[in-house]
């Protein structure tokens, strides 16, 4: 019996490893390849330990792209996404949760079903649209199509549900209106859910690639993903650049992601467990 | 009453205009464009009814072909990708869960952290590992005598490149949901099987599985729409081919639709109205299907 | 006197206000990223220091695929370019949309005429009695680079490359050895890109055209196309002068490695091989493989005004400034490198400077231009197919040729029904 034990607990965590490897390795090789010059990357044999590391590649991109500017956009864009759609998530999700009107259940039914819609179906028409404005080449363009996104509506409404109904009636007994209830009792009691959200959505709208690259047309309003693809055109078979690239692109993802990744996890796990 | 009224379609305004004016009206204007000829610089140039529709169905007509060739792209990538990556989540998440793993956390870190990158880095390190003359891989390969193999040029392996590189960006996505999934199941259920003298496999089969099925389900839907949409790693790393063996229908749709000197836009329209009606078609009959068992 | 003081240094302040309020912007996109971008970069900048408070220029660039969706988008919401560039296989397309403006009027203005360029390159900006863009380089699509280092130890003459189809066989035998225990090979052809512009360089030169007059045929699998092709074919397959199955970029690499006596690519590589250490090499245009008239294959850029919504005449003005002091300083550009469109350019010094270019603009003449149509590139795209079935061994040639044909011949149908 411990023998059986023994082994087991050999080979799970010898199978862990060499999958932490695998895992591991194509960062741990971007990360390599970054700093070797472009002329002895492409030697072969490949050379795994240079004898001549450099900040070349990092300098190349800096000066021969505008990425400060890329990172800056990012920030903005996914921030206010991720600010606003909470902001109007949190009312729309009261309203479907606890207020009562005519048409309420239809309309969540309506909002619910859009979740199905491919998005294939809307992205020329959007597109369209979006033209039409001028938007096209903003950070309009961004950040508007993406508060029509209801994931968010859903999440909080079924929270909202949740909450004990009890604080809502006292406040009302005291004389609250709305607002009060929903900023002083809705959102602190469902603050989790709502840092959830946030933060779905600011790395929904960071990550995202195929609708900025449709609707920004100039370098300097490119989004961090639309820089890659544009680093990746760029410099094609300079490798070393391209992994330096690659990584001032994956590294502010990955402090980010490691900084919140409780709740990202929770909103994961949410729409597959709950959803 | 009445005045709950006022207050609850206040609070819904400001999202109700977003969701309508990107979501509901996008959806009619959608399928309005699928009959019309549209240029990307004339706009739109006149509705012609079915046309596109019919044109799309012609074997004669050249796009009709290739868009049908994209579709078939798609569908062997959903062929290759779905089942691989639900259960590749599912092996991570047992492992993560196993009791005899010690270095719990940092592998789940590990497993994940792809999930956080946007899909031109993935794309972009991929290329560079599979690169053909230069590539780490290909030197491995090399060095235990195979000989390089071009991963993105030829067939098998471009597929393989594009699944590879996808499993490695979402598998953690999955792993994480089941690890979710895993946890929900009480442990009681365990301990009574353990009590009956249950080995791995049989508890695996009669209590994992079926506590998982929800979560299987959900995984199921998620993986065949996200494989659907398959973008990114087709146009940056094969440029669809060998030929048009990897382009699948949402990159085909981008291309004709963004193609300034002839008037496509129209027919891009149809194609999404049609793709796009087939997965949701797929996404229903899955759920009346199965999804009412999971309910 | 204080008055008068006054009253000038006003007047002064007002004029040198007015004269900055009224510098004309002009914004100006191209496809040039990259190394090669930042020398067109240099001419822009001088452009602006010589011409600052009158003109500014601001250049940006794009990916060539992002260019052509980014333009006309803009331009049909009312924003984008003043100016910018196009390649030679767009301009017959922005043309007709009514993108850009035809530069016939200013052509005294720029002090241009048909006998200053290369008849071809000329020809394919001007077109519907209208000049459309203004020719500023040629980039030949087929150079033939080789070792001459090779070459000596095979008894060859280092700087006389083979002239036709009989000696590139020779040459090409001659360096295909076995060299300390390294197989050598005389050349190396793609299975993909850049193998097009060889076929299509051979192909002009059997005197072939793609299309019939109206494009509604494809023609291309006559004798002209089958035996460039076959031509291709046997350098793998008879002769085995070049390896099979050569993946892209293999032949760029091996020859800067030194185990490829002889190497198609654009001129674009230029740059690559003259910064490899020790590769001593020589490049000329493509020779004459064919049996009728010499041609080579190329691209080539044009400066365009766009149709901008209220672009006043200033800016037009302004524009053809610009213009002409590109055309003025292009050496400059051609470091890039690129073949001038003008044989004038030969004779500038800086020209003569730059390593290798004044040999290889020598055959200039040669150069041909497909003729495009809006359907061209999706037209085009089945040959490409072919040359890759043909080379990996999956088709004969013929074979290869005649499916490419049918499936050209189904894309060129579809003029009629859309």
């Amino acid at each position: 019996m411990v023998n059986k034990k023994i082994i087991k607990f050999i080979t799970t965590n010898f199978l862990a490893l060499i999958l932490i490897f695998l895992f591991a390795f194509p960062i741990y090789w971007m990360i390599i390849d970054s700093f070797m010059p472009n002329d002895l990357i492409i030697k072969w044999p490949p050379i795994f330990i240079p004898n001549k590391l450099t900040l070349n590649n990092y300098l190349q991109i800096i000066n021969g792209t505008p990425i400060i500017r890329w990172f800056l956009n990012s920030i903005f864009v996914s921030v206010a996404v991720a600010t606003l759609s909470v902001l109007i998530d949190i009312f729309a999700a009261y309203a479907l949760a606890r207020m009562n009107f005519k048409g309420r259940d239809m309309i969540f039914k309506i909002i619910l079903g859009a979740l199905s819609i491919p998005g294939i179906i809307l992205f020329l028409p959007n597109y369209v649209t979006v033209n039409f404005f001028g938007w096209t080449n903003t950070y309009l363009a961004i950040i508007l199509p993406a508060l029509a996104g209801t994931f968010g509506v859903f999440l909080l409404r079924q929270f909202f549900i949740g909450i004990p109904r009890e604080l809502e009636e006292a406040a009302k007994i005291d004389g609250a209106g709305f607002f009060s209830i929903v900023f002083k009792i809705i959102v602190p009691e469902a603050w989790p859910a709502i840092i959830t959200l946030f933060v779905m959505n600011f790395m929904g709208t960071w990550n995202d690639y195929f609708w900025p690259l449709i609707v920004l047309n100039s370098k300097s309003m490119y989004t961090l993903p639309v820089g890659m693809a544009a680093i990746q055109s760029q410099y094609i078979q300079w490798y070393g650049t391209m992994m330096a690239g690659a990584f001032m692109i994956a590294l502010p993802s990955i402090v980010v992601f490691i900084i919140v990744q409780r709740y990202y996890i929770k909103g994961i796990v949410f729409t597959g467990v709950k959803g | 009453m009445r005045k709950n009224s006022i207050w609850g379609y206040l609070f819904l305004l400001p999202f109700l205009s977003f969701f309508g004016l990107f979501v509901i009206f996008p959806l009619i204007r959608g399928v309005y464009m699928s009959m019309t000829k549209w240029g990307l610089y004339g706009g739109n140039l006149g509705f012609i009814g079915l046309k596109n529709y019919q044109l799309l169905f012609d074997p004669n007509f050249f796009m009709s072909r290739q868009f049908w060739e994209s579709m078939w792209a798609t569908t062997q990538f959903m062929i290759f990708s779905v089942p691989l990556f639900i259960f590749s989540g599912l092996g991570l998440a047992i492992l993560i869960n196993n009791q005899f793993l010690k270095i719990k956390t940092v592998s789940r870190m590990i497993f994940f952290v792809p999930v956080a990158l946007s899909a031109p880095v993935i794309a972009v390190i991929w290329m560079w590992l599979l690169e053909y003359n230069s590539g780490l891989i290909n030197f491995l390969l090399t060095f235990i005598g195979i000989g390089r193999i071009p991963w993105l040029t030829q067939q098998p392996w471009a597929w393989i490149s594009i699944v590879i590189t996808t499993l490695w960006w979402t598998v953690g996505w999955n792993m994480i949901i089941f690890l979710g999934g895993l946890q929900n199941i009480p442990t009681e259920l365990y301990d009574a099987a353990k009590v009956d003298g249950a080995n791995s496999w049989n508890t695996f089969i009669h209590i994992t599985l079926p506590g998982l099925r929800n979560v299987i389900f959900f995984i199921t839907i998620f993986q065949i729409i996200a494989s659907f949409n398959l973008f990114a790693q087709p146009q940056l790393m094969t440029g669809g081919g060998p030929g048009r063996s990897t382009l699948p229908v949402m990159l085909y749709i981008y291309q004709t639709a963004f193609n300034f000197s002839l008037p496509y836009m129209g027919i891009s329209s149809a194609m999404s109205v049609i793709s796009g009606g087939i997965i949701l078609i797929i996404i229903m009959i899955l759920f009346l299907t199965l999804g009412k068992e999971a309910y | 006197m204080k008055k008068v003081v006054v009253f000038l240094m006003i007047l002064s302040l007002l004029t040198v206000s007015f004269v900055m309020a009224s510098q004309i912007e002009l914004s100006f996109w191209n496809g040039f990223t990259g190394p090669d971008g930042s020398y067109f970069q240099k001419i822009v900048d001088q452009f602006n220091t010589e011409f600052a408070g009158k003109i500014h220029v601001t250049m940006t660039t794009m990916a060539w695929g992002d260019y052509w969706t980014k333009v006309p988008v803009s331009l049909a919401s009312g924003q984008g370019p003043d100016i910018g560039i196009s390649t030679e296989d767009h301009i017959l397309s922005i043309a007709d949309q009514g993108m850009i403006r035809p530069l016939t009027p200013y052509m005294n203005t720029l002090g241009v005429s048909k006998d200053k360029f290369y008849s071809a390159v000329w020809d394919n900006g001007y077109f519907k009695n209208q000049l459309w863009g203004l020719p500023i380089d040629q980039n030949p699509l087929c150079v033939l680079y080789w070792n001459k280092t090779l070459f000596k130890e095979a008894g060859l003459n280092p700087d006389q490359p083979p002239v036709n189809r009989q000696q590139f066989i020779e040459y090409a035998q001659k360096l295909t050895k076995v060299v300390n225990g390294n197989q050598q090979y005389g050349t190396m052809i793609s299975t993909g890109w850049p193998t097009y512009f060889i076929w299509y360089s051979i192909f002009r030169q059997n005197g072939g055209s793609l299309f019939n007059s109206d494009h509604t045929k494809a023609i291309y699998n006559d004798n002209a196309g089958l035996d460039a092709l076959q031509f291709l074919y046997d350098l793998v397959y008879k002769y085995h002068v070049s390896p099979t199955n050569v993946q892209v970029d293999s032949d760029v690499r091996a020859f800067q490695n030194g185990t490829v006596g002889m190497e198609f690519n654009g001129l674009w590589e230029l740059t690559a091989y003259e910064q490899t250490p020790g590769l001593d090499f020589g490049a000329v245009l493509c020779p004459q493989l064919g049996s009728e008239i010499p041609a080579v294959d190329s691209g080539a850029d044009y400066l365009v005004i766009f149709n901008k919504k209220g672009m006043s005449n200033d800016n037009i003005q302004a524009a053809l400034t610009f213009f002409k002091y590109v055309e003025e300083h292009i050496s400059i550009w051609m470091q890039s490198p690129k073949l001038p469109a003008e044989p004038s350019v030969l004779s500038d010094s800086f020209f003569q400077s730059i390593p290798m270019l004044a040999s290889i603009t020598k055959d200039a003449n040669n150069i041909v231009y497909p003729h495009f149509f809006n359907l061209w590139g999706q037209a085009t795209g089945p040959i490409w197919d072919a040359i890759n079935y043909a080379l990996t061994g999956k088709k004969t040639p013929v074979q290869a040729l005649n499916d490419a044909v049918n499936t050209s011949n189904q894309i060129l149908a579809s003029q009629q029904t859309y």
